[in-house]
C-alpha cells in the first residue's frame, strides 16, 4: 500500500467522534487537582458521555480545566474547575499566535485519530512524497531557528550533518528542559505528542538519518509517560518503525529517560549521556553534527523546534516568514511566572515587547508593578522592568550585553523582591550545578558567592572585582553554560548596583 | 601545514592541534591538563589563544590548526584572563606546601605570586597506598591520572572523576581507599601528575642524571629511565614514552621496585667458604681459589647453570667459558623451568623457539586468546596492551584459565578447563574449525606438512567428547573455535604462559596451539602470531646467547659444522661435540655422582627447583658450587665460594624482551661494593685457568667494553648480524636483523620457516591429567604461579620494600565452599601438606578459585615457599617440571 | 560463611536479570541504573559493581558516572520526604513563608527540604510530600494536614 491509500485509509477510520468532555490534565495542573477530577468524571459520568484527557493549553493560572460544550461541574463536586470557554481563557488564548500549540488542551493526548482529525501526519504524508532535499530547502526558505535557546538556523545544523559521508546519521531530540523558570516543552509533550513524533520523522526523513533518540528530562515523568504511550501508538498503527504510512520509510523512535542536572540539555553533554558517560560537555571541535553520538554526525534539535516543521510544511515558508521578525520568523513559547496574575506558557510571534507582553499575559495591571524581570533563568540575568519596555524578544543578548531570552522563561520579580537575592539564587545555582570539569566554571561560580556574600553589608560588595571575575568565568569555560554563568551578575552589576538595596 | 604563532611562521604536521604548534615553536604557554602522551581533556583553561577569525579564546589543546592559522598566545585581556584562570587554580591547592612541580612554575613564568583567593577546603589525603599518597589538597583536578588509569594508558580503572561542581574529587569505587579498590600501584597516575598531588611517601632528592635503560623484571621489556642523584643513588624510576615496547607505561615493580639495588643484603665482596662458614676474600684470593679447584672438573664432570636476568653479553661468555675452557656443554638457564616446551615445540615444528610476533600486534589483532596467563600479574604492560585492544579496538577476547584471573572481566568467552586437560581442549576446538570449514586451505596446503596424521588424531574430539574430559561446555568450544578462526577483523593471536607448559603435557600442549594457528593460518602476518609470553628480562636473550646444552649462539645445534665454526671463530681450540645436560637432568646427575662441581650465576635453584627438599639433598652433593649473584640467596648459602656480581644498574649491556627487542641497558651507577659485571668476572676468571692450565686463551676474554662482546656475538649468530650498539642508541631492534641496513623484523613468518617452507603439524592424544592425582589423604589440587606485588621466588622484590609492603605474606587462595569444607577460616594461618614437604600461609577467600583446586604463589615469604610442595614430575620432551599440578591437604596450626 | 553464598548467588541472580535486559555496551548504563534504582530504591555498592562487571565498565567508572547526575541515589531515600520548590517564581509567591511556616511545626519531625526549581512555576508556590507536587499552597492547616498525613 503507497501512502496516499495509506492516507485514505487511516483518514476513513479517522472520521471520529472525539469524547465530548475533555479534562487537561498536566504536569501542572495535577498539581492542583486536575486528575481528581479526571478520575471521578471516569467514575460518574453516564456512560453516553465519554471522556478523556488533554494536556494543559498553557492557561496554568486558570487550571483545572475541563474543555467541553457540557456543564459537568454536578459530577464533580466539591472541586473548583475551570472551563476553557470562560472569558479569561479564552482572551489569554486567542490573543496568542499559536502555531506550535494550536491544538493543545483541545485534542486527546492520547487519541491518535483525533491528531489525524486535525490534519495530523498529513505533513508527513505530504514530506514523504517528496523528495528530502525539497524539505530542507523549504526550512531553510522559512528560516526557522533553533528554540532551544541558541536560535541556530536549523537548515544549517541539517546540511552540515548532511554533508558528512558516513553512512550513521543520528537525530537526537532534546526534551531535557532543565532550564529553571522554563516548563514549555513539558506542555507541548503532555499535550500534543503526535505533533513532536510527527516533526522528528519529518527531520529525520529530510536528513536521511538512521537513528532517532528522544531525550526526556528526568523529572518531566509525565510528559515521558504520553510520549512512551503516543510512541506505542504510532508503532501501532504504521506511522513509526517499517514502512511508515506505507512510503517504505523505515525508522523508529526510542526514548530515554535523563538522569538530572542542569548541564545535560548542553549538546554534547546529553552525547555524553546516551554513551553512558560522566554528565560533562565534550570538547569542540568536533561539533555533534560532525562527529556525535558514537562519533558519527549527530542532529540534535528541540522540541518546540521539531514541532514547528509539520506546520510549516502545511502552510509553506512564505506564510511562516509572516510571523515574528523578519530575521528570526516564527513564534517562541514563553514560560511566564513569577509576581504576575496569570502564569502559563504563552506561544507569541518573535519580536513582541517584552513590557507589553508581561502586562498581557502576566495579566498585571501595568509593567510597574515589577521591579525587574529574570530572563532566561541562570544562563542570563535581570533587567529592571523600565528597561524591558525597549526589549522584544528574540536571539542573542536582548540588551546587547548579559540578557538572552534562553529557552523563553520570563519570571515577574515584584517591587519588594530584592533583586540582589534572586541574583544570589542564579548564582548559587549556577556554581551547584557546574559539572566540575573546567576549573574556571567549577572554581569561579564558587568564588562569585564568596564575594557575593559580603558580611559588611551588600553596599559594601565590590562589584568590580565581580565583573571582572565574571567576565573571565564567561571568556575561559568549556561549554556554554559556563560561558554564560557570569551573566547574572553582570547584569545586576549593570543594572542595579547603584540601586542596590541596603 | 605552516601557521603563524605570534606573527612567527611554524612548520608543523597536518591534524596538529593549536598547542603542538606552540610548543613546536617553543614558545612557552601553560598546559597543565595536557599529557604529551595523551589526548586533550580541556580542563584547565590555562592553553587559551586568540586566533584570528575565531570568536572568543578557544583552548589550543583542543583546537585543530588550519593552513596559515594567525594564533596569538599573549594579548592584554588574554593575559588577565589566564592570569585569573590561574589564580583560581591556586586557591585549589593549599599554600603550606612550596613546590607545586609544574603548577609552581606555571605560577612564575605568568609571575603569579601568592595567592588571590585563599584556599578552599578539600577531601582527605588517601595515604592506604604503602608507596604513594594521593593528597586532595594539592590537586587541580585536570584529570590526568584519571585518564592515565584509563584508556590514556593502562586501562585498569581504579581512579576516576567523581562527583560535580565544587565536590568533584579523584576517587576509587564507591569513594574507598586506593588500597582497597583495584589499585595495581602500577603509579602511571603519579608519572603524570602536574602538581605533585599523587607522590611517593618520600619525596625524591635531587636529580643529578638521567640514565634509559630497560626494566630488569619480566620479559615485556618496558623502558625504564633512572633518576640518579650526585652521590650515586637511584631515587626514582620514570618511564620511557619512545620506549616502542612499553610506549610510557611501567607496572608496580618496574616503577617501584628497583630499591633492591640499594637494600643492605647487597653482596659486595666475594665469601670463601673456610672451615665450615663463608667467610670474606678478596677477588685474587676468591678467583684463584676457584681456578685452582675448577682444574680437576674439566669436562663431564662440571656444569653450569647461566642467569636470564643477566645481559647477553654476561651469557655469551659464560657459554664460551663453559665449552672453550671447561670443555662442558652442560649449560642450561631458567627457560628449562619456564618455556622449554614452547620451545621444544617451536623448534620442532617451526625451526624456531621465539614469539612469531609484537605487542603492537595484540592492538590490532581482531581475537586475542590468552590461554594459561595471569598477564596482568606477571606481563602487566603487556596485558595493558591487550585490554587496550579490547576496550579501544573492540578484539574479542578467549580467555582460558582454571582461575577466574582478573583479566576474565574483560573476556567474551572464559573456558575453565579441568586442570591438565588443555590438549583435549585445543584438539576439540581444532575439531570445531576443521568440521565446520573454518580452516584456512591455502595456508594448510602450501604452508604446512603432517596434516593428515594430526587431522586423524583431532577426529575423536568431538565437543561433546572433548566435554566430558574438560567440563567445558561444547557450546563454549565451538563460539570459541569459531571466534579464534574468524575474528571479526584483523587477525587472531595466541598467547599464553606457564598454564600451558608447566604440566607433564607441556609440549603436547604447546604443540596443540601451534596445530591451531597452522590449520587457520593465524600466523605470518599482522594482527596474528603465537606469542610464548617469557617471564624473565632476559630468558630470550638467554638463549639466544647460547646458554644451551644443545646450541651454539643463534641456537646453531652442535653438531660437526656448528663446532667447527666455533672452533675456529674461538683460536681453533677444541670443543665438545656433544649436546649436554637440561637442568633438571644435572640435578639427577648430581644424585649419580656425575656432576660433581657446578657454577651457577643469577639463579636460585634451591627456590625455584620443585621438591625443593630433594633438591637441596642433590646440590648438598656437589664437590664444588660457586655461586655469583647479588643476594646471598638459598643456593648461595651452601656455595663454596660466591661471588658479589653486578644488578643491571651497574653494568652496560643488552636484554632482548618477549618481542625479540634487543635493548640497550646502561651503567646507572657505579658498582655497590666491590661487586664486578658478570661477564667481567668470568673473563678474569678464564684467564687465570688459562695461565694455569697453559690454554693460551687469555686474549679470547680480552674485552675491552661489552660492545666488542657484542660484536664478536653477532659477527657469528646470523639473525643478529645487522644489530650494532650504535644502532642500539636509537632504540631497541627486533631481530632477525641480518644486516646493517635491516630494520628489524616486526613478525616471522610471513613467507616461510626456519626449517624450511613449511610448518610441521604435530599432534598429541591426552593424556594422564597430571603425574599426581587427589586422593583421600592430599585431596586438593595445588596450583602455582606468580602474583604482581612479587617477581618469581622473591629474593629480588622482598628486597624491595614497597612491593614487599604490598604483599608481605604467601596467601593461599581457596574458593570460599572448600573453606567450609575444610574448615579453614578467611585470614586462617594454616599449613599445606603434599607428600613431599610442608608449608605455612595465611587463607584468603576467593571467587577467583574453584572448589578442588587451590593457588599459592612460588615466592618465598618468611621462609614459607611453594616449591616445598610440588612435584619433580617431567614432561618427557621438554624435561619441565609439573609446577602446576600437586596433591595437596590443609591443616590447621 | 554460607553468607558468603548467598552474596554470591544475589549477584549472580542480578548479573543474569541484567544479560537479559541489557546488551554488554557501555551506551545502557543510564538505563541500567534507572533500573537498578527503580529495583532497590538507590544504587548499593555490589549492584553497581555486578552493572560494572556485565557492562565491562570498570567500577570506578559506573561509580563516577552515577555521582554527576542528580537523580540517582547513592544512599537509601528517606522514608517520608517534604520539599519545598526554592525555584524564583515560588520564592515570589511566598516559597519563604511556607518554609518558615512548616519548619516552625514541631508536631512533626520532618526534615523539610529546599530544591531548585520544580518547574511548576504557573501554579507557584509548590510543595511536594513523597514526590507528589501540590501547586498553590499557603501557610495553614490545609498544608499541615497535606504533609502530615
Amino acid at each position: 500500500m503507497n501512502t496516499l491509500d495509506f492516507i485514505t485509509s487511516v483518514a476513513n477510520r479517522a472520521v471520529n467522534n472525539p469524547a465530548e468532555v475533555l479534562v487537561q490534565v498536566g504536569q501542572c495542573s495535577m498539581a492542583v487537582g486536575s486528575q481528581e477530577i479526571y478520575r471521578s468524571l471516569e467514575e460518574k459520568l453516564p456512560a453516553s458521555i465519554a471522556v478523556d484527557y488533554s494536556g494543559c493549553d498553557g492557561a496554568c493560572f486558570a487550571g483545572p480545566k475541563i474543555h467541553s460544550e457540557k456543564d459537568v461541574s454536578e459530577y464533580i463536586e466539591g472541586i473548583r474547575v475551570t472551563s476553557t470557554g470562560d472569558s479569561n481563557v479564552r482572551n489569554y488564548i486567542d490573543s496568542q499566535t499559536r502555531i506550535v500549540l494550536e491544538h493543545a488542551g483541545n485534542i486527546s493526548a492520547s487519541d491518535i485519530y483525533g491528531y489525524i482529525a486535525n490534519k495530523g501526519f498529513s505533513a508527513l504524508a505530504k514530506v514523504l512524497l517528496q523528495p528530502p532535499e525539497q524539505t530542507v530547502d523549504m526550512v531553510e526558505e522559512s528560516g526557522l531557528r533553533g528554540r532551544g535557546g541558541a536560535y541556530f538556523p536549523v537548515s544549517i545544523k541539517w546540511r552540515s550533518a548532511m554533508s558528512t559521508a558516513s553512512k550513521e546519521r543520528h537525530i537526537v531530540i532534546n526534551a531535557e528542559e532543565g532550564e529553571p523558570g522554563v516548563f514549555k516543552d513539558r506542555h507541548v509533550m503532555e499535550s500534543v505528542p503526535f505533533r513532536l513524533i510527527e516533526g522528528a520523522l519529518i527531520a529525520a526523513y529530510a536528513t536521511k538519518a538512521t537513528s532517532i533518540r528522544l531525550y526526556v528530562n528526568a523529572e518531566a515523568h509525565l510528559s515521558y509517560q504520553r510520549m512512551l504511550n503516543a510512541l506505542e501508538i504510532c508503532r501501532s498503527k504504521g506511522f513509526l518503525g517499517p514502512n511508515i504510512m506505507g512510503s517504505g520509510f523505515t525508522i523508529d523512535i526510542e526514548i530515554l529517560k535523563g538522569a538530572g542536572g542542569y548541564v545535560c540539555g548542553e549538546e554534547s553533554t546529553l552525547l555524553n549521556t546516551i554513551e553512558g558517560k560522566r554528565r560533562e560537555p565534550r570538547l569542540r571541535p568536533p561539533f555533534p553534527t560532525e562527529s556525535g553520538l558514537n562519533q558519527q554526525p549527530t542532529i540534535i534539535n528541540n522540541v518546540e523546534t521539531l514541532c514547528n516543521l509539520p506546520w510549516i510544511v502545511l502552510n509553506g515558508a512564505d506564510e511562516f516568514k509572516k510571523i515574528g521578525d523578519p530575521d528570526t520568523p516564527g513564534t517562541k513559547i514563553l514560560s511566564i511566572s513569577g509576581s504576575v496574575n496569570t502564569p502559563g506558557v504563552a506561544e507569541l510571534p518573535m519580536g513582541s515587547n517584552l513590557a507589553e507582553l508581561m502586562v498581557k499575559f502576566g495579566g498585571i495591571s501595568s509593567i510597574n508593578t515589577l521591579s525587574a524581570i529574570a530572563v532566561g533563568g541562570p544562563s542570563s540575568g535581570v533587567i529592571p522592568s523600565s528597561e524591558s519596555l525597549n526589549l522584544s524578544i528574540g536571539p542573542g543578548f536582548l540588551d546587547g550585553k548579559s540578557v538572552m531570552l534562553g529557552a523563553g522563561g520570563v519570571i515577574g520579580l515584584s517591587q519588594d523582591t530584592n533583586v540582589l537575592e534572586v541574583v544570589r539564587k542564579l548564582s548559587e545555582y549556577n556554581a551547584r550545578e557546574s559539572c566540575g570539569k573546567c576549573t574556571p566554571c567549577r572554581e569561579g561560580t564558587t568564588r562569585l558567592l564568596e564575594l557575593m556574600a559580603n558580611d559588611s553589608g551588600d553596599d559594601a560588595i565590590d562589584w568590580n572585582g565581580i565583573g571582572q571575575l565574571a567576565e573571565v568565568i564567561n571568556a575561559a569555560s568549556l561549554c556554554g553554560l559556563g560561558q554564560a554563568a557570569g551573566n547574572p551578575v553582570l547584569s545586576y552589576g549593570s543594572y542595579f548596583q547603584e540601586v542596590s538595596p541596603g | 601545514m605552516e601557521v603563524f604563532i605570534n606573527g612567527k611562521e611554524v612548520q608543523v604536521p597536518e591534524h596538529s592541534s593549536v598547542l603542538d604548534a606552540i610548543n613546536i615553536s617553543g614558545t612557552a604557554i601553560s598546559q597543565l591538563c595536557k599529557d604529551p602522551d595523551m589526548k586533550p581533556i580541556g580542563a584547565c583553561r590555562t592553553c587559551l589563544v586568540e586566533i584570528e577569525g575565531v570568536r572568543g579564546y578557544p583552548a589550543s589543546c583542543s583546537t585543530p590548526i588550519s593552513q596559515g592559522m594567525k594564533i596569538l598566545t599573549n594579548g592584554n585581556k588574554l593575559d588577565l584572563i589566564r592570569k585569573s584562570v590561574l589564580e583560581l587554580t591556586a586557591g585549589m591547592v593549599h599554600s603550606d606546601k612550596d613546590d607545586y612541580k609544574e603548577l609552581s612554575r606555571v605560577m612564575e613564568s605568568n609571575s603569579i605570586s601568592g595567592q588571590v583567593w585563599k584556599s578552599r577546603s578539600r577531601e582527605e589525603t588517601d595515604a592506604s597506598n604503602p608507596i604513594f599518597n594521593i593528597a586532595m589538597d594539592s590537586c587541580i583536578l585536570c584529570g590526568r591520572c584519571a585518564q592515565a588509569c584509563q584508556t590514556g594508558h593502562q586501562f585498569i580503572g581504579a581512579i576516576d572523576v567523581l562527583g560535580t561542581s565544587s565536590q568533584a574529587r579523584i576517587g576509587t569505587f564507591m569513594d574507598k581507599p586506593l588500597l582497597e579498590s583495584i589499585c595495581t600501584t602500577c603509579g602511571q597516575c603519579l608519572s603524570v601528575c602536574p602538581t605533585g598531588a599523587i607522590s611517593t611517601k618520600v619525596e625524591p632528592a635531587v636529580i643529578e642524571r638521567t640514565v634509559i635503560t630497560t626494566c630488569p623484571y619480566c620479559g615485556v621489556g618496558c623502558g625504564i629511565k633512572a633518576q640518579v642523584t650526585s652521590d650515586d643513588a637511584i631515587v626514582e624510576m620514570l618511564d620511557d614514552p619512545e620506549n616502542d615496547s612499553s610506549l610510557g607505561m611501567l607496572c608496580v615493580k618496574g616503577r617501584f621496585g628497583y630499591t633492591f639495588v640499594h637494600h643492605e643484603d647487597r653482596l659486595t665482596e666475594p665469601l670463601v667458604r673456610r672451615n665450615g662458614s663463608l667467610q670474606r676474600a678478596t677477588w685474587d684470593e676468591a678467583l684463584d681459589f676457584i681456578a685452582d679447584k675448577l682444574l680437576a672438573y674439566e669436562g663431564d664432570s662440571f656444569a653450569t647453570l647461566c642467569s636470564a636476568k643477566a645481559t647477553n653479553e654476561d651469557g655469551y661468555i659464560q657459554q664460551k667459558f663453559s665449552r672453550l675452557v671447561m670443555q662442558s656443554n652442560h649449560i642450561d638457564h631458567c627457560t628449562r623451568l619456564c618455556h622449554s616446551p614452547s620451545v621444544e615445540a617451536m623448534l620442532a615444528s617451526l625451526g624456531s623457539g621465539a614469539t612469531s610476533n609484537s605487542y603492537i600486534d595484540y592492538e590490532e589483532a581482531g581475537c586475542l586468546v590468552i590461554i594459561g596467563s595471569d598477564a596482568n600479574s606477571n606481563h602487566p604492560v603487556a596485558a595493558s596492551r591487550m585490554r587496550r585492544a579490547v576496550v579501544e579496538h573492540g578484539a574479542k577476547l578467549i580467555v582460558i584459565n582454571p582461575r577466574r584471573i582478573d583479566m576474565c572481566d574483560y573476556a567474551d568467552i572464559w573456558l575453565r578447563p579441568r586442570p591438565g586437560t588443555d590438549v583435549a581442549l585445543l584438539n576439540g576446538m581444532a575439531h570445531v574449525i576443521l568440521e565446520n570449514g573454518l580452516a584456512d586451505e591455502n595456508f594448510i596446503k602450501n604452508r604446512t606438512e603432517g596434516f593428515d596424521d594430526w587431522s586423524d588424531i583431532v577426529t575423536k574430539y568431538t565437543p561433546e567428547y572433548v566435554e566430558s574430559i574438560t567440563g567445558v561446555s561444547e557450546a563454549d568450544i565451538i563460539e570459541a573455535a569459531r571466534m579464534y578462526a574468524a575474528p571479526p577483523f584483523s587477525g587472531s593471536c595466541l598467547i599464553w604462559g606457564m598454564g600451558i607448559t608447566q604440566h607433564t603435557m607441556g609440549t603436547a600442549n604447546a604443540h596443540g596451539l601451534l596445530n591451531l594457528a597452522f590449520a587457520t593460518g593465524q600466523l605470518g602476518k599482522s594482527g596474528s602470531g603465537i606469542s610464548p609470553l617469557r617471564g624473565q628480562n632476559n630468558v630470550q636473550g638467554c638463549g639466544d646467547a647460547g646458554c644451551l646444552p644443545n646450541a651454539f649462539p643463534g641456537y646453531q645445534t652442535i653438531n660437526a659444522d656448528s663446532v667447527e665454526k666455533f672452533s675456529t671463530a674461538w683460536g681453533g681450540n677444541p670443543l665438545p661435540d656433544k649436546a649436554g645436560l637440561v637442568v633438571t637432568d644435572m640435578v639427577r646427575e648430581i644424585d649419580n655422582g656425575r656432576i660433581k662441581a657446578m657454577y651457577i650465576t643469577g639463579e636460585n635453584p634451591l627456590l625455584s627447583e620443585p621438591d625443593l627438599n630433594h633438591a637441596e639433598e642433590s646440590f648438598g652433593k656437589l664437590e664444588l658450587l660457586i655461586v655469583q649473584d647479588i643476594f646471598l640467596h638459598e643456593t648461595a648459602q651452601i656455595a663454596d665460594v660466591v661471588l658479589p656480581a653486578c644488578s643491571f644498574a651497574e653494568k652496560d649491556g643488552t636484554f632482548t624482551n618477549s618481542e625479540r627487542r634487543v635493548q640497550r641497558v646502561r651503567e646507572a651507577i657505579k658498582p655497590v661494593g666491590s661487586s664486578r659485571p658478570d661477564w667481567e668476572i668470568i673473563c678474569d676468571l678464564a684467564q687465570r685457568i688459562s695461565i694455569k692450565k697453559g690454554l693460551g686463551l687469555g686474549d679470547h676474554f680480552e674485552y675491552k667494553d661489552v660492545s666488542e662482546i657484542w660484536d664478536e656475538m653477532s659477527s657469528l649468530t646470523p639473525m643478529i648480524a645487522g644489530i650494532t650498539y650504535d644502532r642500539l642508541e636509537g632504540g631497541g631492534i627486533q631481530w632477525p636483523c641480518p644486516d646493517l641496513d635491516h630494520p628489524g623484523t616486526r613478525f616471522l613468518y610471513e613467507y616461510d620457516f626456519p626449517r624450511g617452507s613449511r610448518a610441521k603439524f604435530v599432534g598429541f592424544d591426552q593424556g594422564p591429567a597430571s603425574d599426581e592425582l587427589p586422593t583421600d589423604r592430599f585431596p586438593l589440587i595445588l596450583n602455582t604461579g606468580r602474583i604482581l606485588y612479587h617477581w618469581h621466588g622473591g629474593t629480588i622484590t622482598k628486597r624491595a620494600e614497597g612491593l614487599l609492603a604490598r604483599a608481605p605474606e604467601l596467601l593461599i587462595s581457596i574458593s570460599p565452599e572448600d573453606g567450609e569444607k575444610y574448615q579453614v577460616n578467611d585470614e586462617e594461618w594454616i599449613t599445606v601438606k603434599s607428600r613431599r614437604g610442608t608449608m605455612e600461609g595465611r587463607v584468603s577467600y576467593s571467587d577467583k578459585m574453584r572448589s578442588g583446586e587451590i593457588f599459592v604463589p612460588f615466592v618465598k615469604l618468611q621462609e614459607h615457599a611453594a616449591n616445598f610442595l610440588t612435584n619433580a614430575a617431567l614432561d618427557p620432551d621438554s624435561k619441565i617440571p609439573e609446577y602446576k599440578i600437586c596433591a595437596v591437604r590443609l591443616e590447621k596450626n | 560463611m554460607s553468607s558468603n553464598n548467598e552474596e554470591r548467588k544475589r549477584r549472580n541472580d542480578l548479573r543474569g536479570e541484567l544479560i537479559d535486559k541489557f546488551p554488554r555496551d557501555r551506551s545502557y548504563l543510564l538505563p541500567a541504573l534507572h533500573f537498578l534504582q527503580e529495583k532497590f530504591s538507590f544504587l548499593s555498592d555490589w549492584g553497581l559493581e555486578v552493572l560494572g562487571w556485565h557492562l565491562g565498565v570498570p567500577a570506578s567508572e559506573v561509580y563516577g558516572t552515577a555521582t554527576t547526575y542528580t537523580e540517582l541515589l547513592l544512599s537509601p531515600p528517606a522514608e517520608k520526604t517534604v520539599s519545598v520548590c526554592d525555584g524564583v517564581a515560588c520564592r515570589e509567591n511566598g516559597a519563604a513563608q511556607i518554609l518558615e511556616f512548616l519548619s516552625n511545626k514541631t508536631s512533626f519531625d520532618l526534615e523539610v527540604q529546599k530544591t531548585d526549581c520544580a518547574f511548576m512555576c504557573s501554579v507557584a508556590p509548590a510543595v511536594s510530600v513523597d514526590h507528589r507536587w501540590y501547586g498553590r499552597q499557603v501557610p495553614g492547616d490545609a498544608l499541615l494536614r497535606l504533609v502530615e498525613n
